[in-house]
């Protein structure tokens, strides 16, 4: 197809718009085959599309027209864009990880207001599930600290009688010398064992309770939100 | 490229593309170069060349060039107010956007 051919047949197929709107579409893609088809016309006339396709997107820019311009256009425009954000904003404080907040995406306003009833309606349910899970964190988090008091404890217990035994070796020595040495061998070892589980103690109280305190707060705060939403 | 590009979104690249240039900018350019950031046809650009300038964003005049009438588009005040508020929607959307990918477990 050549330009002239291109040219013609999309003046047929824009006969039906205003004459001023058809000038003013001819003009341009007449202008573009200008600048982009110097060295290769056939070329950017493949890349505009068909005739057909150019007209069918010059008469659907005009039919969005019609409805922007017979309002108040750049700022009623505006004025919905601000809309939109406010609404995206609305959309995304609706808690984050609840699947309410998942359906309610790109839902009108009376389904959000049912949404919220429902949570109402619903929330002795959700509250008792908060309780549940709360209660769940607490004797977990307990737990992990009955745990970590047995283990330090007894580490401290390993490394007196690892002491002690190694006192009383020192003073069976005078008796029996093998005994006594035996028993100084033995108190060495438990108290190593005894120092070992101190330090090992020692760095999960500094390294790595801060770390499931900060997870742990994270995770409330994410539960927090989602059921607010 | 997976993301779609709105028409408010595509408004502010043509915005940009021609505020760029003081003396105004043709069609044929404004699309080759709003073409290196997305994907676009190349005959989609004129609805909304067309829709900006009545919107009295964008201004034109023809230029003799070579011979040939050439039309240029250029920003008008109210299209730099426009492009102004395109542009601080994005920074915000795309700070937003980032933080969620990169630094997802800092939000809020």
């Amino acid at each position: 197809m050549s330009r002239w051919e291109f040219m013609r047949k999309l003046e047929e197929l824009l006969s039906d718009i205003s004459p001023s709107e058809r000038e003013e579409a001819l003009k341009y893609y007449n202008e573009y085959i200008n600048d982009g088809g110097n060295e290769n016309e056939a070329e950017v006339l493949k890349s505009l599309g068909t005739p057909e396709e150019v007209a069918a997107i010059v008469k659907e820019g005009l039919l969005e027209n019609a409805g922007e311009f017979t309002e108040t256009g750049f700022k009623s425009k505006a004025f919905e864009n601000s809309n939109s954000v406010a609404n995206y904003q609305a959309q995304e404080s609706q808690g984050q990880n609840s699947n309410q907040a998942k359906e309610a995406k790109g839902m009108s306003g009376g389904m959000i207001a049912l949404i919220v009833v429902l949570c109402v309606l619903f929330s002795p349910v959700i509250i008792g599930l908060c309780g549940a899970f709360l209660g769940l964190f607490i004797s977990i988090i307990a737990g992990l600290f009955g745990f970590l008091l047995a283990f330090g404890i007894s580490s401290i217990v390993f490394l007196i009688v690892g002491i002690a035994l190694v006192f009383v070796g020192l003073f069976r020595i005078f008796f029996g010398p093998l005994s006594g040495l035996a028993m100084i061998a033995v108190g060495l070892v438990l108290g190593g064992i005894g120092l070992l589980f101190l330090l090992l103690t020692a760095f999960i109280i500094v390294k790595v309770l801060p770390a499931v305190f900060k997870g742990t707060g994270y995770l409330f705060e994410k539960l927090f939100n989602g059921k607010r939403g | 490229m997976v993301f779609n590009t709105g028409a408010a979104l595509l408004d502010g690249i043509v915005l940009a593309v021609v505020s760029r240039e003081m003396e105004g900018t043709y069609g044929y350019k404004i699309t080759q170069e709003v073409r290196t950031a997305i994907e676009l046809s190349e005959s989609t650009l004129y609805p909304v060349l067309r829709r900006l300038q009545k919107d009295e964003c964008l201004d034109v005049y023809d230029r003799e060039c070579a011979g040939r009438n050439r039309r240029y588009y250029r920003v008008t005040e109210k299209g730099r107010r426009q492009l102004n508020l395109y542009e601080g929607e994005w920074r915000d959307y795309s700070a937003k956007i980032t933080m969620m990918f990169e630094g997802g477990k800092k939000y809020e």
